[in-house]
């Protein structure tokens, strides 16, 4: 059993970039490993602040391999008398044998001499740290240090590599790894030398540095446990900020006076989160005058430390107390006058314009039904809070500024709750509006952002995508998906482009390019959920825009996939439109329907084109496949005893007309045939 | 320890260590980086130890000495090293003990902050250092300055004095500090944080401010044309400060905005340039 370990040692690293780096490296070491056929039984990657620490474990060894050189063909080898040519012996000799070792081997046509080499493969020492080097300087951080011709996340340090115990040669960064690394910063800045993983995970440790993550994590959630039990558990995203932020954890928990309560509590936990890394403590009754932190230190006196961060806690929620003051100086309709000198585009003008187009598309929500009439007024104030001293403190409470100082003038919840919300979702993991109000005003906003992107010409690029219009539209797709909106998305891409009319010349391909660019985000968006592909564009070549029938459409073939039903239906469609293809479309005369094969299939597809329009309009899906799958045994039996093709062209036509009509009812579901048999 | 004795022991180590001691630049600065000791000698050398006070001019940071921790001018204490030396972060570390504080007892983070300053074209890698949870630090690698990709990497360590003070006497107050010769922060400065509050708010005048902008721009061409780099870039200052000042003034809008930046910077970056090649020329 060999082991080989590794430390980089670095200044201080994000939390972002350490996630990323272990990630990676995670992967391309499993690859490697696997492609060079080294035998492991383990692959460990930690990372602190100030290291990334890799354990390998296993035999570490690849199995020899086994070439096949071949050299000249037989009949060229040999003479007549059967004595080897200087073809024969010349192989022989670069290859270091007699001729008598040579075998022979078929190869295409011929036969050819060849010979078996048995290689051994390169020891995990002298390929591995190569590679490791290499991959280094590949990770895909974000923004990188450049320093003395090297690139990294910041500068690094140290190197620290070990194979069994042993010294390990192996360069990087300029630096050569030796088997000597450092404790904690501040508490223990000695050198450590390091001859087993298990000694180095000790001795950092005695050195106040917890290298594994998990380890860290437990130490809080002992911590937390002792000093905030009786409270709710911060989020794990908390969780893991605070475990990659240090190399020692130890818990702490301060208060701040009573007063700063009257501060809606998301303003105070973008007060204390943001930078500080506090955690606002919340019992059932909601958020207390508390909260909790972790600082890097080994020391059983916090003290001082918890009367510092009371003491800038205190000076942050002064600070907010006097913005939120300050802000509700004014109302937001007064605010938002004050939008007309925000630029929201350099071609289309102010953020004030931008909420008069919200407004005529929320009305149009509104004349549809779809909307209650309070939100016109949501879409008209959903800005304002851009002016407030608030959200120029603090950018994350864009949105929510606006819905607290709405709530506090005690405006209806729909309303309030809406421009709160009308960011969200803002990223993959976010959630959605809480409301309907909310829902329609946040798709509103982004289909907007959408349009006016792509009217002034913008086009996100595989390398970027400054104005987050693909963000944008996944979020119009999760709103219309899993919020399921009922509206017409298209004619809402029509509107929103009437209005940008008034003011700019549109390109004719315009909306052809809005309508592609969001069908093609859905295709990606289901097809990553793991659904088929041939499914999910069958599903969006029926449907269109309509993404949330389009998704339940999906899922509804995804609940049949593996069974004998979609065979069938997939193999009945295809057998309706081998014969219909290519026909006019023809109207089916039922007293020309002469054989009881014909009249029963009439009589089936009558019966659940009836149901299904119950079905299709209350999106119950699968009731209505049931009813189409009703219909196959009568296609079939149609198929097995009659002649579709008759001699008698009116006996013809009206059996084609009648394969149409049960076409159609196929086709309201979707395009059986572009589905690929499961 | 009164400011005054916290700015002599930083002096003192940063002598310590190789620097020499500059004195405050005699223009209105944003910012201790955009004075010629910072943003003109990055460019010129390649070896530079320095360290000095600079008084920081931020307008719109004013309270009317309302506010106990912010603002319209503040202190604070930058030191530069190019190249960057190998230990920096610990020497910068014992420059903490020296002003007496106990590393130990503490919570001393470095926390993910890429600085960047528009106007100059100027960027980089690096941390806002916070100590129990309070921002006294600014710690950067230069990457890069006037639009020039440095060769050689400086680091500009900047000290904000008051928030250290603050912390070192652990008040609340900014105007309660003590400053030194029995004299409080108040004592010195709150006067003028009402009446500079009151002028960059509400007494500014924009018409001139305006006028004044254009003057130092052109300005600044003329003397860059000549081919004298140093005044040009006191030229650009001026204009970076009647900006802010018309930026407090709410003169300037969003979309206005970016294109002022723009402006400075554009000058700013052929500033770097002439500097580059005068040091290769």
């Amino acid at each position: 059993m060999a082991e080989f370990l590794f430390e980089l040692l670095v200044e201080d690293m994000p939390v972002s970039h350490q996630k990323i780096a272990r990630e990676f490296l995670k992967g391309k070491i499993e690859g490697f490993l696997q492609e060079s056929n080294f035998s492991y039984d383990g692959l460990e990657v930690y990372s602190t602040p100030r290291r990334i620490t890799l354990v390998i474990k296993g035999e570490l060894v690849a199995p020899p391999t086994e070439e096949l050189v071949v050299g000249p063909p037989v009949n060229l080898a040999f003479d007549e008398e059967g004595n080897p040519t200087p073809a024969a012996t010349g192989f022989a000799r670069r290859m270091g044998v007699e001729v008598e070792e040579l075998e022979r081997v078929e190869k295409g046509k011929g036969e050819y001499l060849a010979l078996r080499v048995r290689r051994e493969a390169p020891s995990f020492q002298e390929v591995f740290p190569t590679f490791l080097a290499q991959i280094l300087t590949k990770i895909p951080f974000p923004k990188t240090m450049r320093w003395n011709g090297h690139r990294f996340s910041r500068r690094v340090k140290n190197l620290l590599a070990s194979y069994d115990g042993g010294d390990v040669e192996m360069e990087a960064f300029g630096l050569r790894a030796t088997r000597i690394t450092r404790g904690h910063r501040i508490f223990s800045p000695i050198f450590v030398q390091v001859s087993s993983a298990e000694g180095y995970f000790r001795d950092l440790r005695d050195a106040f540095v917890v290298a594994k993550n998990q380890e860290r994590e437990e130490m809080i959630s002992r911590g937390l446990e002792a000093r905030a039990q009786t409270y709710q558990s911060p989020p794990q995203e908390v969780m893991e900020f605070w475990r990659d932020s240090v190399e020692y954890p130890a818990v702490f928990s301060g208060s701040f006076p009573e007063k700063y309560m009257e501060l809606p509590s998301e303003i105070i936990t973008s007060s204390l989160e943001k930078e500080m890394g506090l955690y606002l403590l919340k019992n059932d009754q909601g958020p207390v005058n508390k909260f909790v932190g972790v600082a890097d230190n080994p020391g059983s006196d916090l003290s001082k430390i918890i009367a510092g961060n009371e003491r800038v806690a205190r000076a942050r929620l002064e600070d907010a107390l006097y913005f939120w003051k300050k802000d509700r100086e004014k109302s937001l309709e007064e605010l938002r006058q004050e939008l007309e000198n925000i630029l929201y585009n350099d071609v289309v003008g102010s953020y004030l314009k931008k909420t008069q187009r919200l407004e005529t598309l929320a009305e149009k929500l509104v004349s549809d039904g779809v909307a209650d009439p309070i939100l016109k007024e949501a879409a008209a104030l959903c800005k304002s809070d851009l002016v407030t001293e608030l959200v120029g403190e603090f950018p994350s409470l864009q949105g929510i500024a606006g819905g607290l100082i709405l709530r506090h003038q005690g405006k209806p919840e729909e309303l309030w709750r809406a421009v709160y919300d009308h960011y969200r979702p803002s990223g993959s993991g976010d959630r959605l509006p809480a409301t309907q109000e909310g829902k329609l005003l946040s798709l509103v906003d982004k289909l907007d952002h959408l349009v006016v992107a792509f009217a002034t010409g913008y086009r996100p690029s595989g390398s970027g995508d400054p104005l987050g219009v693909r963000r944008a539209t996944l979020g119009i797709i999760r709103l219309m998906v899993e919020g399921k909106l009922n509206v017409g998305l298209s004619q809402l891409i029509e509107t929103a482009m009437g209005l940008l009319a008034e003011e700019i010349t549109l390109s004719a391909s315009l909306e052809e390019e809005i309508k592609e660019f969001i069908l093609k985000r859905a295709e990606q968006k289901f097809s990553s959920e793991g659904y088929p592909y041939d499914y999910v564009r069958a599903v969006l070549e029926a449907e269109g825009l309509d993404l949330s029938a389009a998704y339940e459409k999906l899922q509804a073939l995804e609940k049949i996939r593996d069974s004998e039903a979609l065979t069938a239906l997939v193999q009945a469609h295809r057998r309706i439109k081998n014969i219909t293809s290519g026909q006019p479309p023809r109207e089916v005369n039922p007293d020309k329907l002469s054989s009881p094969h014909e009249k029963n299939l009439m009589e089936i597809i009558t019966a659940v084109e009836t149901a299904s329009r119950d079905y299709l309009e209350n999106r119950d899906y699968l009731s209505f496949l049931d009813g189409l799958l009703s219909t196959v045994p009568f296609i079939n039996d149609l198929f097995e005893n009659l002649m579709i093709m008759d001699k008698d062209p009116e006996i013809r036509d009206n059996r084609i007309a009648l394969l149409q009509r049960a076409e159609a009812l196929f086709k309201k579901f979707v395009d059986f045939t572009r589905l690929q048999e499961p | 320890m009164s400011i005054q004795d916290l700015i002599f022991s930083l002096q003192k180590f940063w002598a310590e260590q190789g620097c020499f001691i500059a004195q405050p630049y005699d223009l209105e600065v944003g910012a201790g980086t955009m004075t010629p000791d910072t943003f003109i000698r990055v460019l010129q050398e390649d070896e530079l130890k320095v360290a000095y006070v600079q008084p920081s001019r931020r307008p719109t940071d004013g309270r009317y000495g309302e506010n106990p921790h912010r603002v319209a001018k503040h202190f604070q204490f930058q030191v530069v090293m190019k190249p960057a030396p190998e230990d920096i972060i610990n020497v910068y570390l014992r420059s903490l003990e020296a002003i007496g504080i106990e590393l130990t007892s503490h919570d001393l983070r470095f926390a993910e902050d890429d600085w960047e300053a528009p106007t100059l074209g100027a960027w980089g890698i690096g941390w806002q250092v916070l100590l129990d949870g309070l921002e006294i630090t600014q710690f950067t690698y230069f990457q890069q300055a006037g639009g020039v990709d440095l060769k050689v990497i400086p680091v500009e360590i900047t000290y904000g004095i008051e928030r250290l003070e603050m912390f070192l006497e652990e008040k609340d107050n900014i105007y309660q500090l003590e400053w030194g010769g029995g004299k409080t922060y108040g004592d010195l400065r709150l006067q003028e944080e009402k009446e500079f509050s009151r002028y960059h708010f509400e007494e500014a005048d924009r018409e001139m401010l305006f006028r004044l902008f254009e003057m130092f721009e052109e300005e600044a061409e003329n003397l860059l044309e000549k081919g004298l780099v140093l005044p040009a870039y006191d030229h650009v200052l001026k204009c970076s400060h009647t900006f802010n000042l018309l930026d407090a003034r709410g003169a300037i809008s969003v979309g206005e905005r970016a294109k002022y930046i723009l402006k400075i910077r554009d000058i700013a970056c052929r500033v770097a340039e002439k500097v580059v090649e005068g040091k290769n020329g």
